[in-house]
C-alpha cells in the first residue's frame, strides 16, 4: 500500500483516557474496536497525509529501538482498514505549500 | 501494537454508552423509524443536569412502529432479560428494555413516557416536531429539545418522587430550567404541556420555575392512576399493584416488591453519600411505616369501586 491512510465516514468514537472506543456504523453487525498504546499513537497519524512507510518512520524516529516496529505497524493498519475504520486514499492529502 | 476486537465485558460503561446511543439511532435511521434519544449526556449538553453516568440507552420510539423497532433490535441480538424488573411497577409497560450479550448496557426502548397522558402518537409527534440535534459519540442523533426534554425530565423525576433521583436531582432541575429557557421557553412549555397532557401531571413543576399555568383534557382514570402511582406513597401503589395479582401471586410479589436488585436500588433509591445496604433498608422501613395507610387507601378504592357498581 503506498498510498495514504485516511478514517473513514460513520465511525462512531469515544474518547478516554488513553484509549479509543471506535464503532463501525456502516457494519452494524461488527463488534466495537477499543485502541490503547501504539495503536492508539498509528490510528492519531491517520489523517489523509501519511503513507504507511511514511507513520513507519516518523514511529522509528520517536522509537527507535522498539523490535519489529514496520511489521507491527502494518499488521495494526491492516487490521484497523479491515475492520472499516480507516480506509486507502489514492494520493495523500498534502498541505498546500505557502505560494512563494 | 494491534487494535483490539473487543466484546461488552471489556468497555467501560460510558463508551458502550455512547457508542451503542449512536449504533441505535442510526438503526432507527436506516429502518426509516423516528426515534429520539432521550435524558443521558443530551440533558447535561442543554443545561439542564449536571453530569450523570447514565448506565443504559433511552430511546422514545415512534409508537406505531414500536414493535417493529424492537423485533428488529431482536434480530441484532438485542433481546428482554429474563426475569426483568423485580418491582412490581404497574406502569413498567411504558417501554421494553433489551440488552445484548456483547455489550454490558441495555436499551430502554420507549413507546410512551408515564406522566404524558394524552394519545401516545399525539405526544411523540409533538416532542418530534420539536426535536434537535446533538453529538453523541462523534455522530448526530435526534433528541428532544430543550423544552421537550424539560418536561420529559421533570415527569421522570416526579414518578418517584420520594425516591433518591428526586430528592436529588428534582429541585436541581428546577432551577435551572428558568436559566435555560428563559421567558419565551417557559411559555412554550406550559404549551406542549398542554397539547401532551401534561398540565396537571406538571402542574406543581410549572409553577415552581415560573411557567404560565397550562390546561389540558386528559382522561379521569389515567390522571388517577398517575396520582397513585406519585402522590400517593409508593407502598400505596404496590399494595394496589399486588392486590389485582391472584392471591397465590402475593407472596412471590411481596418478596419481589420488598428486596428489589441491588441495581434497582441503586438507580432509583440511593441518596448521596448512603450504601446500597443503607438505602434497601430506609426503603423498607418507609414502607412498613406505610403499609396501614396503604391498605386504607386500598379499601376506600375498593367501597367506591362497589358504590359505582351499584349506582352507575
Amino acid at each position: 500500500m503506498s498510498g495514504a491512510w485516511i478514517p473513514a465516514p460513520d465511525i462512531a468514537r469515544v474518547e478516554g483516557e488513553r484509549r479509543r472506543a471506535l464503532l463501525n456504523l456502516a457494519r452494524m453487525t461488527q463488534p466495537a474496536v477499543l485502541l490503547e498504546g501504539a495503536a492508539l499513537l498509528i490510528h492519531d497519524m491517520v489523517d489523509g497525509s501519511l503513507t504507511t512507510d511514511e507513520i513507519i518512520g516518523e514511529l522509528r524516529a520517536e522509537f527507535p529501538d522498539v523490535p519489529y516496529l514496520p511489521e507491527q505497524v502494518r499488521e495494526c493498519l491492516d487490521q484497523l482498514a479491515a475492520a472499516g475504520i480507516i480506509t486507502a486514499l489514492r494520493t495523500p492529502h498534502r498541505p498546500e505549500s505557502p505560494a512563494p | 501494537m494491534t487494535a483490539e476486537r473487543l466484546v461488552g465485558p471489556i468497555l467501560q460503561i460510558n463508551e458502550a454508552v455512547g457508542l451503542v446511543t449512536a449504533w441505535a439511532d442510526r438503526f432507527a435511521q436506516d429502518l426509516g423509524v423516528r426515534t429520539l434519544v432521550i435524558k443521558g449526556e443530551t440533558l447535561e449538553r442543554q443545561g439542564l443536569r449536571d453530569h450523570h453516568a447514565s448506565v443504559d440507552v433511552d430511546l422514545w420510539v415512534d409508537p406505531s412502529r414500536f414493535d417493529e423497532f424492537v423485533g428488529a433490535l431482536g434480530s441484532m441480538g438485542w433481546h428482554a432479560p429474563i426475569g426483568q424488573s423485580a418491582e412490581p411497577d404497574p406502569d413498567s409497560k411504558h417501554s421494553a428494555t433489551v440488552y445484548h450479550e456483547m455489550w454490558p448496557i441495555t436499551i430502554d426502548v420507549h413507546h410512551r413516557f408515564p406522566g404524558f397522558l394524552a394519545d401516545p402518537q399525539t405526544v411523540f409527534d409533538a416532542l418530534w416536531e420539536r426535536r434537535t440535534s446533538t453529538t453523541i459519540a462523534a455522530i448526530e442523533v435526534a433528541a428532544p429539545d430543550a423544552v421537550g426534554h424539560t418536561a420529559i425530565a421533570a415527569l421522570h423525576y416526579l414518578r418517584r418522587p420520594d425516591g433518591g433521583l428526586a430528592m436529588g436531582s428534582l429541585p436541581g432541575l428546577e432551577q435551572r430550567v428558568p436559566h435555560v429557557l428563559g421567558r419565551d421557553g417557559l411559555a412554550e412549555l406550559s404549551s406542549l404541556a398542554g397539547r401532551v397532557g401534561a398540565a396537571t401531571t406538571l402542574a406543581d413543576f410549572l409553577t415552581s420555575v415560573g411557567a404560565p399555568p397550562a390546561t389540558d383534557h386528559v382522561d379521569a382514570e389515567a390522571l388517577r392512576a398517575w396520582e397513585v402511582r406519585t402522590r400517593a406513597p409508593l407502598s400505596t401503589s404496590w399494595v394496589v399493584s399486588i392486590a389485582e395479582q391472584p392471591f397465590w401471586a402475593w407472596p412471590r410479589a411481596v418478596w419481589r416488591a420488598t428486596m428489589l436488585p441491588d441495581a434497582d436500588i441503586a438507580q432509583h433509591h440511593v441518596l448521596p453519600g448512603e450504601s446500597i445496604r443503607q438505602a434497601r433498608w430506609r426503603r423498607i422501613r418507609r414502607g412498613l411505616a406505610r403499609v396501614p395507610g396503604a391498605l386504607g387507601y386500598l379499601v376506600r378504592r375498593r367501597l367506591r369501586a362497589a358504590r359505582g357498581r351499584r349506582n352507575p
